[in-house]
């Protein structure tokens, strides 16, 4: 009451001072800007107000003689738009005068602008409300909106449109232009970027949106499934794994490892490891020879073209911080046996099979104390799992879960990543860091992996016609971990005699290493590995880094002609650091020995490596039109030096364990070894492209390479490429279904690449020097004479693989883009591959050179489809989108210096990939079958083949039921392998391929309100693998009875009278450790299907709609990387991804993982 | 169509808590001490006794029986005492060796069986008793 009281007060004096003014004032026709002056002359107030003000350019007249202020400013604001408010400090402050909203209603139609067709189920909102309609059949809407509130109008493949509501117009007509991303989509190839719709040559590209902050270190894994042609799998799940990459399947046999497509970022050579995924604008995938060929010598197996991000003209400054922390898992269940008991058990039902005695020594009263333990999760007491002997030696009654002592089951992930960018008409500008950390599974002394990137691209435009950029860029890593030299050793040896009756560690501390309760004397447990990692003395670290530098310079020399220039260096350094030391153990109270064997030796090794890569480009474009036709010619000259350097030193015995140095080190230097390579490349390219008026498409290109890897005379290839295109849907006679049909073009190309991935001096016949210094004669005890090897002599005619392809493939889009199609049909000819030539006689007395010897040829085909479609919903826009993709190819090899014909390598008419391997149909269900089986099959004969029978030294000789049945296939009374040959495989066919074969992907996308959705699957159709004979999480106790990492439902697949139809044979030690036991060779029972389904990745965001003061976006995510699969080998084998049985036979690897993450993406 | 859902829910309830044995295990009487007493010495030393009340699944394939005490865990020396069953009049029942009382406090006497059934079905006894040595 007091303060109301207060402001009316305030509010009578205020009027009266006002009114004690007195203004006289006497304009005509003048600005308003111009009077205000003139008031405040005449009294104590001062105007305020923005000098943009609208209505202060409006002419007032006014004629007053001794009014009041009030009544003078009354007059002076009429109609000027413009309101006063008294302020304090005899301030009068101008402002805007707040028109109320009129609502009406406002009709329009939408149209497509190029057809003038009503675009149906177009999306009408007014712009910052929920309030929205969308057209009807004929394009039309009808909205509410006030005067001044802007209508934006979008639809799927056009160019959102906004249009402000004007007061004295009701109605409008909305032209939309069909979008870039559609049908003006830039698509970047070799040396330059095409229209998508114009490219005739197989290129996909890869949408941004499916890789920027994806929760991975390595791009590699981004990319996999992304194109069905592209065929990228991991050798392993931990950090820094390296993958195979190919596309459209392998374009050589030789050097697969090294015959990769060829990965640009931003034109300079880079492993998709070190690029930021965060940092990709695009990736466009070049996969016949007419796309690829421009890049000639080592564009042999495809091209992979990843542009970064970059700023651009009149953006202001704008940062983009995006941070997501999360964990990792195994992708697979290691619900591993951890009961003394059965580990003993089965070891020893395993063993006596195969020999007469067990694999334990353990009688009856252990195995009582076994089992009264066998539900002990933890130690009792009562019962405890070590049993100190009157001789201070240990007894182990353990239940121990030695996966869970070797790895974790979660580790934590952070992932943080900055960018900013921006520019103006004379510099633009992207910035961008990314750090990284991991922590890897392996529990004690954990691995970590640490990674940092860093990018900067400056372009600026120093004169019109003069344009300079500068993109650099670095990355870091750093692995450490445990154990010993290979990571993967632990995997490898960790289970070997880990059994679950033993623990870790001994009552006082010490790491259990020997194992002495068994028939041999003793195991050694996880062959030292537990020990060392309890020590935690050995050290290992991997450490890469990469800078790149490129520098290029534009001149725009006339209309329509640019010149290139650029240069590029990329430094790399490897530098691999492992320490060893000597590692205690006990197996006695009171006692410590040393292990004595090579995972246990005071050592320090050290690798540095260093590669250079120098890379020029200097290329001229011209790309004229005149009326309908359009030409691009490109046309330059690209140089390429590499220099890889690698030093490498190893010595024994240092004086600490605590230090790693070489200062430390007294012993031998076992290593000191240096490796330099250099190769060279000069190649001049050439590009034609052709169109008119988009409909008739041509482009031809050239290319001629010379490398250093081949003798002068045979250094130079040629490989030209050629391709058409037709857009029939451009022609006048589509123009009736074009309503429906949008797009329809047909592609044919063909083209030649040359290979030079052979070995960098194949040519040159070489001196080991090496042995200058430790091969010596010596005579009476005194070395005469120090000599050096001589390599076998190579051929000098060496010359370029070459890889011909042809490529037929079509686009199509139907209803307004929303379905379109793109498939491929496609043949590469590789000629000429490096292999052994013509056989030479036996008095040549060296190995046959190599010749250009080899041919093979791939065929197949891919499909993509994808919906994109919106709706209103619930006043929103729904948009989703719905893709797939499928491919298949399949090699053969054409001609191959192999006229017997043999197994053992390539023979003419070989599929690539496929595995020869016996029949079985089946195990043996009574003795009555196994007499008949005898009666037909000599298996005497057999043995020595395949050991069907194991006759000797075992506890029950002779064919049994529950044994595995060998199909005689040729019917010769004996299971043999023949001679080997096609012709006389013996009792072999093929029985699969360890290729995959239809690599698919599926993609569904949505965004409603603010959220989106991403799931995305990818998978592999059928590869076929069959387990090696140290796949040992496979095979278990098959393989080798005292390997600890068997599944707990193991024995329900093993056979016995009780399951006569078991999966796995009558139980018995190491038949699939022995190449020829009867679980050794492939064969039709046990050959694996490892295709698989992937949830690759689950994304679900929400962009808050709050804060839009500060930020342009904020978002907050959900990310899940390889969530779930499902693979057929599941059903024998739940421990092992089919992912990692592919990597290694034996699939040992580091497991596959699993991530999720959360995190949030601000732009500002 | 209430009726129904009751008997969906009790269905899912009898499943979800049936036994996962697919066999019938043998029933045992509890442990019978001799001599009986409410405390024992240490030194003493004492008898111990199970009789089959019933014999369970006849797909057995193998058994075994011992007795064991909770402080032999330790002790190398000491290993389960392993016991055929005796039949007298058709009462099948196991005995132990004598076990002497070594440790003061409450020490507790097991009998064990380990019972093998097809399919690498493991089955076990354990009845156990508490002693109290003074």
């Amino acid at each position: 009451m007091k303060r109301l009281l207060s402001i009316s007060i305030f509010a009578l004096l205020l009027s009266l001072t006002m009114q004690a003014q007195v203004v006289s004032l006497n304009v005509s026709d003048k600005p308003l800007r111009d009077v205000l002056p003139m008031v405040e002359q005449q009294c104590d107030y001062h105007f305020f107000y923005n000098s943009s003000l609208p209505g202060l350019d409006k002419h007032v007249t006014v004629s007053l003689n001794n009014a009041s202020l009030e009544q003078v400013l009354k007059q002076l604001f009429n109609g000027t738009g413009i309101v006063y408010k008294m302020a304090d400090n005899n301030v009068i402050v101008l402002s805007p005068e707040e028109k109320k909203a009129v609502v009406k209603t406002v009709n329009g139609v939408v149209l497509d602008k190029a057809t003038n067709d009503p675009v149906i189920g177009a999306s009408v909102i007014v712009k910052g409300t929920n309030q929205g309609t969308i057209t009807d059949y004929d394009g039309n809407f009808s909205i509410e909106a006030a005067p001044g509130q802007y209508l934006q109008v979008s639809y799927l493949g056009y160019e959102t449109y906004e249009l402000r509501v004007i007061a004295n117009s009701d109605t409008y007509r909305v032209a939309l232009a069909e979008s870039a991303s559609e049908l003006d989509e830039v698509v970047v190839v070799g040396y330059g970027a095409q229209k998508k719709v114009n490219l005739t040559g197989a290129v996909s590209v890869v949408d941004q949106k499916d890789i920027v902050g994806r929760p991975t270190a390595n791009m590699a894994t981004a990319l996999q499934g992304a194109d069905p042609a592209l065929n990228i799998s991991m050798n392993a799940g931990g950090p820094g794994s390296s993958y195979d990459i190919n596309i459209r399947g392998m374009a050589s046999i030789n050097n697969s490892s090294t015959t990769k497509p060829l990965v640009l970022v931003d034109g300079v050579e880079m492993d998709l490891a070190r690029v930021n995924g965060n940092d990709i604008e695009s990736v466009s995938i070049l996969k016949d020879a007419s796309a690829a060929a421009i890049y000639g010598s080592k564009a042999a197996a495809g091209v992979i073209l990843v542009t970064t991000k970059s700023g651009r003209d009149g953006l202001a400054p704008q940062v983009t911080i995006d941070a997501k922390a999360g964990w990792k898992s195994t992708t697979t269940e290691h619900d591993f046996i951890t009961q003394g008991f059965w580990s003993a058990y089965i070891s020893d039902i395993f063993m006596a099979q195969h020999t007469n005695y067990n694999m334990t020594t353990y009688n009856d009263a252990d195995y009582a104390e076994l089992w009264m333990r066998l539900n002990d999760v933890t130690e009792n007491p009562e019962r405890p799992w070590v049993v100190t002997q009157n001789d201070g030696s240990y007894k182990y009654y353990a239940n121990f879960d030695w996966y869970d002592h070797y790895f974790k089951s979660m580790r934590p992930v952070q992932d943080y990543n900055i960018s900013v960018k921006g520019g103006n008409d004379r510099v633009n500008y992207f910035v961008s860091g990314r750090f990284l950390m991991e922590d890897g599974m392996i529990r004690i002394d954990n691995d970590k992996w640490h990674q940092i990137s860093q990018r900067a691209k400056v372009n600026i435009n120093i004169k019109p016609w003069l344009h300079y950029g500068v993109n650099f860029s670095f990355f870091s890593s750093k692995y450490t971990y445990p154990g010993t030299t290979s990571s993967r050793e632990i995997f490898r040896v960790g289970s070997l005699h880990a059994m679950a009756y033993i623990p870790a560690t001994n009552p006082d501390g010490s790491a259990v290493y020997l194992n002495p309760w068994i028939y041999s004397g003793q195991g050694t447990v996880g062959d030292g590995m537990n020990a060392v990692l309890l020590y935690g003395k050995h050290s290992n670290t991997n450490l890469n880094r990469e800078m790149m530098i490129k520098n290029s310079l534009t001149f725009d020399l006339a209309k329509n002609l640019t010149l290139n220039a650029d240069y590029s260096f990329t430094w790399r350094m490897k530098e691999i650091s492992n320490r060893s030391v000597k590692v205690p153990y006990s197996n006695k109270e009171g006692t410590t020995g040393v292990i004595e064997d090579f995972h246990s030796v005071n050592s320090y090794h050290q690798q540095l490596a260093r590669y250079q890569t120098h890379n020029y480009n200097v290329y001229l474009c011209w790309n004229p039109t005149w009326d309908k036709h359009h030409l691009t010619l490109t046309a330059g000259y690209n140089g390429e030096m590499y220099r890889y350097h690698s030093l490498e030193v190893e010595r024994m015995d240092l004086m600490t364990e605590d230090l790693s140095s070489f200062n430390f080190a007294k012993g031998e230097v076992t290593d000191l070894s240096e490796s330099i390579k250099t190769a060279a490349t000069n190649g001049f390219f050439g590009r034609l492209n052709y169109d008119w008026n988009g409909r008739y498409l041509f482009e031809l290109s050239v290319r001629a390479d010379a490398s250093s890897r081949f003798a002068p005379g045979y250094r130079w290839a040629v490989t030209p490429g050629g391709s058409l295109g037709w857009r029939m849907s451009e022609e006048p006679f589509w123009e009736p279904i074009q309503g429906w049909w949008s797009n329809a073009k047909i592609r044919l190309s063909a083209g030649q690449l040359a290979n030079q991935m052979t070995d960098y001096y194949d040519y040159i016949q070489s001196v080991n020097a090496d042995g200058m210094f430790t091969q010596n004669i010596t005579l009476n005890g005194t070395t005469v004479l120090s000599y050096a090897t001589e390599a076998d002599p190579n051929a000098g005619t060496l010359t370029w693989e070459k890889m011909t392809t042809y490529d037929a493939g079509i686009d199509m889009a139907w209803l307004n883009n929303r379905l379109s199609l793109t498939g491929d049909i496609h043949m590469r000819n590789t000629e000429g591959m490096l292999n052994t030539g013509t056989a030479l006689p036996a008095v040549y007395g060296a190995t046959d050179p190599k010749q250009n010897s080899a041919n093979m040829s791939t065929k197949g085909w891919e499909l993509s489809l994808a919906w994109r479609d919106q709706h209103k919903v619930l006043g929103s826009d729904f948009r989703y989108e719905i893709s797939g993709g499928v491919g298949n190819y399949k090699t053969v090899i054409t001609k191959y210096n192999n006229p017997e014909k043999l197994l053992s390598t390539y023979y003419e008419g070989m599929v690539l990939g496929e595995i020869w391997g016996y029949e079985i149909d089946g195990l043996f269900a009574s003795q009555a079958e196994v007499d008949d089986y005898m009666s037909r099959v000599n298996v005497a004969e057999s043995d020595g083949y395949v050991d069907i029978v194991k006759e000797v030294n075992t506890a029950a000789p002779g064919l049994h039921p529950g044994d595995v049945r060998y199909v005689d296939l040729n019917g010769d009374g004996k299971i043999t392998p023949g001679t080997s040959t096609v012709d006389d495989p013996g009792d072999r066919r093929i029985i699969g391929n360890k290729l995959p074969q239809y690599n698919y992907n599926a993609h569904f996308s949505a965004e409603w309100y603010g959220v989106d959705l991403s799931v995305y699957f990818q998978g592999v159709g059928k590869r076929d693998w069959y387990p090696s004979t140290e796949a040992t999480t496979f095979w278990g106790p098959y393989s080798r009875p005292y390997q600890g990492f068997m599944e707990k439902d193991f024995m329900t697949r093993v056979w016995n009278e009780d399951r006569p139809d078991a999966y796995f044979p009558r139980y018995r030690a190491y038949e699939a450790l022995g190449s020829r036991n009867s679980l050794g060779p492939a064969n039709t029972r046990y050959l694996q299907n490892i295709g698989y389904l992937r949830l690759k990745n689950l994304t679900i965001g929400y962009t808050l709609p709050c804060w839009k003061k500060v930020f342009s976006d904020f978002r907050i995510y959900f990310s899940g990387e390889n969530l779930w699969y499902w693979s057929p080998l599941q059903r024998y084998c739940r421990s092992i991804d089919p992912e990692s049985a592919n990597a290694s036979s034996q699939a040992i690897t580091y497991g596959f993982a699993k991530s999720f993450t959360f995190g949030i993406t601000a732009t500002f | 169509m209430k009726r129904h859902l009751y008997m969906l829910v009790l269905s899912a309830l009898l499943i979800s808590c049936a036994d996962k044995t697919s066999v019938t295990l043998p029933t045992f009487s509890k442990i019978t001490v001799t001599p009986e007493q409410a405390t024992y010495a240490v030194g003493d030393q004492v008898e111990c006794s199970v009789t089959m009340l019933t014999p369970g699944d006849a797909s057995l394939k193998q058994s075994t029986y011992w007795f064991y005490t909770s402080w032999w865990g330790s002790d190398p020396n000491m290993t389960a005492d392993f016991c055929l069953p005796d039949t007298v009049d058709g009462v099948i029942s196991f005995t132990s060796s004598p076990i002497t009382l070594t440790e003061k406090g409450e020490v507790r006497i097991y009998f064990w069986g380990r019972l093998e059934y097809p399919n690498w079905d493991f089955q076990p006894i354990q009845i156990p008793v508490t002693l109290h040595v003074e």
